[in-house]
């Protein structure tokens, strides 16, 4: 059956985040110490897909092409991955808070990462299968936390996130650790972990690219299996859904996502939580308009953030994660106070 | 196609048995109560027979197949169950959670195909839910709620209904709405329905067939107006319980033994 005014908003909603998408974008590839004209970077774009003639030097070509567009890709991937894999965890865990931060996930794809880094990396730059480790600590760190918060009789909203909680603090603590303790990889370490894309480049695009199209590919396919799960894991299994192996899949493809993410972005906060929030706030709670949504509404975010992070106190740069947060906390404060909504 | 019925089913709950030793066939296109007092194993036995709790021994067959080594799609799409109090998604609206029901019929990854979208609207239309299609489901009474729970339940088109009290928390109008609602069903698809229900004169009034559960073992099995009039149920109860005929139905009145 049609839904008229819901699909309207679907259509506005969309159209609206991708107009913000594609402006952040041309607007990253413009700002930054070198100040390129606005209309210099769209007739540059222009004349890349065919039309008309650019008018950039070939140094600023170089800068747009080679330092800020891999940066803003990289950003909407890794956008568009923690917004997607936020909305996945808290379609699965059936709780409006879960997110890849407060699960525990990215604390345990850090102390992985850091592993990677620290013990067997190289000297420079970030060891290819650092995801593979990565992804290591976010599993066990989210079995953990399922284990400890989300299941048995007293488990609830509040038990899952504590003990996400207590597992990121002690993912947290065994990171410093070994974080303090190699005096050659400590400033690396230190800047990634920030939460920063400062270190992107193509390469970096194409090892995360891979992950980021089979992981929030496996999470926007599973919309429905989300919307059937919101009836809870009784009902669900008596409407014929094989709740177990669908909770399996689906979490093992958000916390690979999340791990991917980490192990290039480092420690972005707060994505996973306010962009499905926002979307959801927008559209509705199915999950079949929420997550593809919340993918572009991510990517968008991030580019944002991103911009912003590099511009405020250019030429240096604040860390995203930093810009991520001081948006997040408060929109985290109003769905705490609205949660009710949510929670039934 | 709509034959259930259960062999020496034994259900552990902790190290209890909540479910002792049951035998039991349920009548193929006709309505079965299950009835006895708190605690008894009632929901225990209809969570069993959909595969929704595990069993120590003995087995529970639908159509002829062992409900417990089917996969969830195929049992979904054999028997359709429905729990004493539903979970009502926030945000979803009427014709959606109605079309949860064709889950097993599109699968996890297809969207629903014309067949199911014309399902629902049928279902809808029978339970006088159209007007209501837009609805959030969190937003219904308790009566408007739990026709969109039965819908979602007949949308799953199953010759076999199991409902834990599906009456709860209704009052007597809609109590009665939703009983001649799932007579209609028995009557006019012949699906077999099987329910436990707390109200004896409902019962008594509605379904073809009584089961009366007691300590977690069945004690009484037959038609529903032989069953109100045996000794044996009042006693399950350590009440008693008269029958009056009311216009030609079973009403059960209750009496303190003393």
């Amino acid at each position: 059956m049609s839904q008229p005014p819901q699909r309207r908003r679907v259509v506005v909603v969309t159209s609206l985040i991708v107009v913000v998408l594609v402006t952040a974008m041309v607007t990253g590839l413009s700002l930054g110490p070198m100040n390129i004209p606005f209309g210099d970077i769209v007739g540059n774009v222009l004349s890349h897909l065919g039309l008309g003639h650019s008018v950039v030097s070939p140094t600023q070509s170089l800068v747009i092409w080679q330092i800020r567009a891999p940066r803003i890709v990289l950003g909407s991937l890794v956008g568009a991955m923690l917004a997607t894999a936020g909305a996945t965890y808290q379609g699965v865990f059936r709780n409006p808070l879960a997110d890849p931060y407060l699960l525990g996930v990215a604390a345990g794809a850090g102390l992985g990462a850091t592993i990677a880094i620290v013990d067997l990396g190289g000297t420079t730059g970030i060891p290819t299968w650092t995801p593979w480790l990565a992804f290591a600590g976010a599993m066990l760190a989210v079995a953990t936390t399922w284990t400890i918060g989300g299941r048995g009789r007293f488990a609830s909203s509040t038990t899952l996130i504590l003990a996400g909680v207590a597992v990121a603090a002690l993912c947290t603590s065994a990171q410093t650790y070994l974080q303090q303790s190699s005096t050659v990889s400590i400033a690396r370490v230190y800047i990634w972990l920030l939460g920063s894309l400062s270190g992107a480049s193509w390469s970096s695009v194409t090892l995360l690219l891979p992950y980021v199209i089979v992981c929030a590919g496996v999470c926007v396919a599973s919309a429905r299996a989300l919307d059937v799960l919101s009836v809870g894991d009784v009902e669900a299994r008596a409407l014929g859904l094989p709740v177990t192996q669908v909770r399996f899949v689906v979490i093992v493809a958000s916390s690979f996502g999340t791990a991917a993410v980490v192990s290039v972005a480092g420690l972005i906060g707060f994505v996973g939580i306010i962009v499905p929030h926002m979307v959801r706030l927008a559209v509705g709670t199915s999950y079949r308009r929420v997550l593809p949504i919340s993918l572009l509404g991510g990517a968008a975010f991030l580019v944002v953030a991103d911009t912003v992070a590099r511009v405020v106190m250019s030429p240096s740069e604040l860390p995203l994660g930093v810009v991520t947060a001081l948006v997040g906390a408060p929109v985290f404060v109003i769905i705490l106070n609205s949660r009710r909504r949510f929670v039934s | 196609m709509n034959r259930v019925s259960v062999e020496h089913l034994t259900v552990l709950g902790g190290s209890q048995e909540v479910v002792r030793d049951v035998t039991v066939t349920f009548r193929p296109g006709r309505w079965t109560a299950i009835v006895g007092p708190n605690g008894a194993g009632k929901t225990s036995l209809v969570e069993s027979m959909v595969a929704l709790r595990r069993v120590a021994s003995g087995s529970v067959s639908v159509a002829g197949k062992d409900v417990h080594s089917l996969r969830e799609r195929e049992r979904a799409r054999l028997v359709a169950f429905i729990p004493q109090n539903p979970v009502v998604p926030v945000g979803m609206s009427v014709v959606d959670y109605v079309g949860l029901g064709r889950t097993a019929h599109h699968g996890i990854l297809q969207a629903m195909a014309m067949a199911d979208t014309r399902a629902v609207e049928e279902v809808m239309k029978r339970l006088n839910l159209t007007n209501l299609a837009q609805r959030d489901v969190a937003t219904l009474s308790g009566g408007e709620c739990q026709r969109a729970v039965i819908a979602r339940a007949l949308a799953q088109a199953t010759q076999i209904l199991v409902l834990d009290e599906p009456t709860t928390g209704l009052d007597v109008r809609h109590q009665f709405e939703i009983m001649q609602l799932l007579r209609r069903e028995v009557d006019e698809c012949e699906v077999t329905v099987i329910s436990t229900l707390h109200d004896l004169s409902l019962a008594g009034q509605y379904a073809d067939e009584m089961v009366v559960i007691h300590d977690a073992r069945v004690v009484l099995h037959g038609p529903t107006s032989e069953v109100l009039r045996s000794p044996v149920l009042g006693d399950c109860y350590d009440m008693d319980l008269r029958v009056v005929e009311v216009d030609g139905r079973d009403v059960v009145v209750p009496i303190q033994r003393v």
